[in-house]
């Protein structure tokens, strides 16, 4: 009854962790709602019960995990199958097993071997993924800075899953050694009473299913002929040979050393408890462990199906609850375009399953997130769809990206390219830079600015400015014109000149730089002053946001 | 021309340079069924006027403008016997200015001269300037000269570096019959972009418009001026249609770069020479290696994807100082690619003369390669450097062509038996 | 023939009919395209960090050396990029020993040896205009058609070595193996308008716009392009509708091609 009622307060608790984490999810989703100028349909974000339950069956088998890395999906298979067997055929066999099977009883075969068989399975996953875990050879932990962060993501679930199989074990092989539960069973089952035939019976008991009796029986081969007789007439309708229960009969074996102990302090009663206890565990944690990811992903997949395949991503949005379908596997990163952009830079938001586990922080309003490198790093994100093609998850990964810039609300965080249409290049001139920001981006540029002689030949003929599209195009906003640019180089105006919208605006055509009649690489100079504007852009951004945030605290 | 990466190719001729002696010359061989290939950058066709002048002024200091360039011929060769048209007859010096109007032809650009004599035209200074070949587009200016006609000068509002007031005064000065307008075009704001301007030309409702803003101004005129904006792909055709419009006589005006005649030169001499299987690589140096088994070797610039060229024979038309075939030192001035001896006064401080304006001219402007009778390069005792390398135009030494207007003339004409003379003696052989 | 293929970034999500157009025709013409772990060339990041752009455009040719492979790739930018990487690579000696520490740290090396081919140039020399002429079961007779050449293979030429800056013939020759004619279309060689999409929306409509009216004013019916970036921008009419495209229809290059050698093409 007492059980009863706690399983039925943790489903009820788990009802409302779902209702909490819907809610969440939701306001994940809300984050990259697009402009108000824009059509914002959040009806389709529900996925159809065609999608949904052709998804779920691929998260039956994981065929996305099977594509991505056979190892982690043979690790994976094991406890998902193993866990499955037993929360249907075991752990609710009054609504399945036994209306399915009318021979059905757990210590008959072929459930009994089964329950071993799958347990065994869980366990062994369970310990290949610590060893995984251990050895640091997870994807995203083979590279050290990919982020420390993630070390532990998961860890609780799988640590419960395998408690609970383990418990179970021990249960079972306290079971086993009982003498209280084998004297229960008697009294229950027979009409047998203290003489000889308990005895031959318990000697039985002792010496095929290692029961540890208190006193031991002692052995005589004509009892025990007798006791097999009783276990026929008796027992075997509902216990198989105790054998087949391979892992708790070993365990059984060491127990008994114990045998009397542990018969004394009723140990199997307490693990019982305790195996009841962390199921409960598990119930109510679902919504919030990394379990979920079990209804998580067929629902991110059946959404994902059934989005427009179309690159006009104005109207595009998220489904919230597919961020958290993520399992930190990182093998997006692993194949990601623009992965020789975090090895240069070494900012780990440039990879999606770091760009993901920030988004979940900031839907969560987490304090600590650097909302610069997640602008930096999903800038140069190349929609290439390879993370979402590989996603084990089927998360919508590449519209996720395109709509992140949303979430950038903060004038700080705009692209270059923005920055630069609001500001006029004489201003831009003018601004103070601070020096420590500057010298934190030193790196390698083509060196065309510093040293004069590429453009110091320059005689102003304005052929570059005639053959320029963007000059014939943008006429009316145009300011300086590529010969201009080159003039301010030559009065040493690099400032002036990084904040023309000639730079910002350049096709980067050639057009320019292969009818030079002085050979002056134009082109390649404007894509330098770009990253020179880009570097000192980047600096006075930054420090807006610093004085943003002393400003509020 | 299409290349492999890495590739060698081995040719009949290399020509360096693509300047006008560098088309000339790869239009000649090309004509002659040699494999060509040509280098450099022909973007300084941007600064040229698109007149071809042959000899306009002899001698220098008598600034004497020749009605026939050939009266001033004889006396040239008779003082400068190193000149380039020293060494030329004056039937290879026709044959040669017509090879060059022929190509242009085919490359959809016509040219035509006033029977062996000069040809004044009027530039957007408001001075005449004598020429021989001029674009079909700017010939019936020459009717002006003898002040009979009665001028219409248009100009287009906003467009820089040219003023119709300005060239109207200069000619009212010589007692013209000129009158001005000004042409509004909506479509341009901002900077004014001289090709774009160009372009426009291209567009019949464009040239209605224009037609109906000059309308009001013809009255009696009979001729009508216009900047040398009129097209850039199709002047000719432009240019007609604005005749049939308007009912008066047009012509061109030439004036400060970037000047659209001299890109529509440049673009037929690269229509003729692809059409005729000419390689070209377009903007690429090309640094001389080895001569080898009587072949001269190249690599161009460009790492690591450099290609190798084996030529038989070498025409050099890099130009002077602004095309870089000629790069002037503290002391001494060089040949870029093979580092030809060249003459030039000894000492810097001869280089020019005191008075910057000097009817004689500077005599480093005469500065350049020596070369025999067959445009081969000489070194001290006179001989030739090699056997198979040439020089052609403005890089020739002995020749103050700015002054003597006599540019195109010499880079044609060099260029063309230059071709000639290594044809014959790879045929010889 | 094996050839290591180079996809480029967009093709997978928003021109499936280039890579699928692209890879039928290498099957007919029996070349064999090997898929291997690439990433992206570097081109998005030129003018915003140039040891990236260098960087990445290297490390995939150290990719395709590794499996001694050269590399095809049907965009323009990519194929541009490569080059573009490799001409500063030699250049920059700080940035050449900076790279080449990054790529041992992964094992990889480059020693300048992988060709870089793009679909057009692979074609013209590699195959012939003769065996394509052969292959080319059907014949689009008489259909006027303006080719796109794209920028950043055609310029600069001191580094692309692709063809004529100017004046490119390439295009032509290949477009006429099917039987199509094509017009002088004097904005050939202008750039589409696709780098500025983003940044200056309305400033590359405008581009795009005139490539369309110019194209109609030659006569062609299509306009004919091979880089991904180009057909992506000429496909923005089927979002900006008021876009006129004076009856002009852009089409890819490999799709002729397909159509013309018997595949699945429908053209």
């Amino acid at each position: 009854m007492m059980f009863e009622t706690l399983f039925y307060i943790s489903l009820f608790l788990c009802a409302a962790g779902c209702i909490f984490q819907w809610v969440r999810f939701r306001r994940a989703g809300l984050m990259f709602k697009p402009a108000s100028s824009d059509r914002f349909n959040p009806g389709r974000l529900y996925p159809n019960p065609v999608n949904l339950i052709l998804s779920f069956l691929n998260t039956i088998f994981q065929i996305r995990l099977f594509a991505a890395g056979k190892i982690r999906w043979l690790f994976h298979f094991f406890v998902f199958a193993g866990f499955l067997y037993l929360v249907t055929v075991h752990a609710f066999h009054q609504v399945t097993a036994v209306v399915l099977f009318d021979y059905y009883d757990p210590t008959v075969d072929p459930f009994q071997f089964l329950r071993n068989l799958f347990g065994s399975l869980v366990v062994a996953g369970c310990i290949l993924f610590f060893l995984r875990r251990g050895l640091r050879l997870r994807v995203n932990q083979i590279k050290s800075n990919w982020g420390s962060h993630l070390k532990y993501k998961g860890l609780v679930s799988i640590i419960l899953v395998f408690l609970i199989v383990g418990t179970g074990f021990l249960l079972e092989a306290s079971k086993i050694i009982s003498e209280p539960v084998f004297m229960e069973m008697v009294e229950d089952y027979s009409d047998l009473e203290e003489g000889d035939e308990l005895e031959e019976l318990k000697l039985f008991w002792q010496e095929k299913a290692f029961v540890s009796f208190d006193p031991t029986v002692p052995a005589d081969p004509e009892k025990l002929k007798n006791g097999q007789v009783l276990n026929e007439v008796y027992c075997i309708s509902c216990h198989s040979d105790i054998r087949s229960s391979f892992v708790s009969c070993l365990l059984a074996d060491l127990m008994s050393f114990y045998g009397t102990v542990l018969n004394q302090t009723r140990v199997d009663v307490m693990l019982y408890r305790v195996h009841y206890g962390l199921c409960l565990a598990l119930i109510v944690f679902l919504p919030f462990s990394r379990l979920n990811h079990i209804f998580l992903i067929p629902l991110s997949i059946a959404v994902k199906n059934q989005a427009p395949k179309t690159h006009h991503q104005k109207t595009a949005q998220v489904f919230g609850a597919s961020l958290f379908a993520c399992t930190n596997c990182g093998y997006c990163s692993q194949v990601c375009s623009v992965y020789p952009h975090f090895q240069i830079t070494g900012n780990p938001d440039v990879l999606p399953h770091s760009k993901i586990e920030t988004l979940k922080k900031i839907a969560d309003k987490h304090p600590d997130v650097s909302l610069w490198g997640l602008q930096k790093g999903n800038n140069a994100c190349t929609q290439c769809n390879k993370c979402t093609q590989i996603c084990p998850s089927g998360i919508d990964l590449q519209t996720l990206w395109a709509v992140t810039h949303r979430i950038f609300s903060d004038n700080a965080l705009v692209n270059n390219q923005t920055f630069f249409n609001r500001i006029l290049p004489e201003a831009w001139a003018d601004l103070e830079t601070e020096p420590r920001m500057l010298i934190a981006r030193q790196e390698l540029v083509s060196d065309l600015i510093e040293k004069t002689d590429a453009f110091e030949n320059c005689i102003q003929c304005t052929i570059c400015t005639n053959v320029c599209p963007v000059v014939e195009y943008d006429s009316k906003d145009n300011d300086y014109t590529p010969q201009q640019v080159m003039n301010l180089l030559r009065l040493d105006q690099k400032h002036l000149a990084s904040g023309t919208r000639m730079v910002w605006t350049c096709l980067t055509c050639y057009a320019c730089q292969d009818i030079c009649p002085q050979k002056i690489p134009v082109t390649d100079i404007i894509l330098e002053l770009r990253h020179l504007g880009g570097v000192r852009a980047d600096a006075v951004k930054l420090q807006q946001t610093v004085k943003k945030r002393v400003e509020i605290s | 021309m299409n290349l492999k990466n890495n590739a060698t190719i081995s040719c009949d001729l290399l020509v360096i340079g693509s300047g006008i002696a560098g088309m000339v010359a790869a239009a000649r061989a090309a004509s002659l069924g040699l494999d060509t290939v040509l280098t450099g950058s022909s973007s300084g066709f941007f600064l040229t006027s698109g007149l071809l002048d042959f000899l306009g002024v002899y001698p220098v200091e008598s600034s004497q403008v020749l009605e026939s360039p050939f009266n001033g011929l004889d006396q040239l060769r008779k003082q400068n016997p190193d000149h380039p048209y020293s060494k030329i007859d004056n039937k290879t010096i026709l044959e040669s200015l017509d090879f060059t109007a022929r190509i242009l032809s085919s490359g959809g650009l016509e040219y035509s001269s006033a029977k062996n004599t000069n040809v004044n035209i009027l530039t957007s200074a408001g001075t005449f300037k004598p020429s021989f070949l001029v674009p079909q587009t700017m010939i019936k200016g020459s009717s002006i000269g003898s002040g009979k006609k009665k001028i219409l000068l248009a100009d287009f509002k906003g467009l820089k570096g040219y003023s119709a007031a300005l060239i109207a005064q200069a000619l009212k000065r010589r007692h013209m019959d000129v009158t001005t307008v000004t042409i509004q075009v909506p479509q341009l704001t901002g900077d004014f972009n001289v090709m774009r301007m160009a372009a426009l030309f291209e567009d019949d409702a464009f040239l209605h418009r224009t037609a109906k803003q000059i309308e009001s101004s013809v009255q009696d005129r009979e001729i009508l001026g216009l900047p040398a904006v009129c097209g850039i792909h199709n002047s000719q055709d432009s240019m007609k249609k604005l005749e049939n419009l308007t009912g008066l006589d047009c012509f061109e005006i030439p004036g400060l770069p970037p000047s659209i005649p001299g890109l529509r030169l440049k673009n037929a001499f690269e229509t003729h020479i692809l059409k005729n299987k000419v390689r070209v690589f377009n903007n690429v140096k090309v640094a001389f290696t080895a001569f080898e088994n009587e072949q001269i070797l190249f690599t161009t610039d460009g790492e690591p994807f450099r290609t190798q060229i084996a030529a038989k024979g070498v025409i050099l038309a890099s130009g002077r100082f602004p095309g870089r075939g000629l790069a002037a030192h503290r002391e001494v001035i060089r040949e870029t690619v093979f580092d030809i001896p060249v003459y030039h006064p000894q000492q810097r401080s001869l280089w020019y003369q005191l008075d910057f304006f000097s009817p004689q001219g500077h005599p480093v402007n005469r500065a350049g390669i020596l070369t025999d009778s067959d445009f081969r390069p000489v070194d001290k005792t006179c001989q030739p450097l090699c056997e198979n390398v040439y020089a052609a135009g403005s890089i020739l030494a002995h020749n103050d062509w700015t002054r003597l207007k006599s540019g195109a003339g010499v880079s044609c004409v060099s260029a063309f038996c230059a071709v000639n003379h290594f044809h014959a003696r790879k045929k010889i052989k | 023939m094996k050839l290591a293929y180079f996809p480029g970034c967009k093709i997978s999500f928003y021109l499936k009919a280039y890579g699928d157009s692209f890879e039928s025709v290498m099957k007919h013409l029996g070349i064999d395209l090997v898929r291997l772990e690439f990433n992206c060339c570097g081109y998005p990041a030129r003018g915003e960090h140039f040891e990236i752009s260098v960087f990445s455009a290297i490390k995939n040719l150290a990719v395709a050396h590794k499996n001694k492979l050269d590399i095809i790739t049907p965009c323009k930018c990519c194929f541009g990029q490569f080059k573009h990487a490799v001409f500063w690579y030699y250049k920059h000696k700080n940035l050449k020993t900076k790279i080449d520490d990054l790529l041992d740290q992964e094992n990889l090396s480059w020693d300048g040896s992988t060709q870089i081919h793009h679909l057009l140039s692979f074609l013209y020399h590699e195959i012939g205009l003769d065996t394509l002429e052969k292959r080319s079961v059907k014949k689009f007779s008489g259909k006027k058609i303006a080719v796109q050449y794209g920028c950043h293979a055609l310029r600069p030429f001191s580094v692309t070595r692709f063809d004529h800056p100017y004046a490119p013939t390439i295009f032509e020759d290949l477009v006429r193996v099917t039987g199509m004619v094509p017009v002088e279309w004097p904005k050939s060689t202008e750039c589409c308008g696709n780098p500025i999409l983003e940044g200056h929306k309305a400033l590359s409509l405008t581009i795009l716009e005139n490539k369309f009216k110019s194209a109609s004013l030659a006569g062609a019916e299509y306009i004919c392009t091979a880089c991904t970036h180009c057909q992506m921008q000429y496909e923005m009419t089927d979002y900006e509708s008021d876009i006129d495209t004076h009856g002009v229809k852009p089409v890819l290059f490999t799709r002729i091609l397909d159509a013309a050698f018997g595949g699945k093409t429908v053209f």
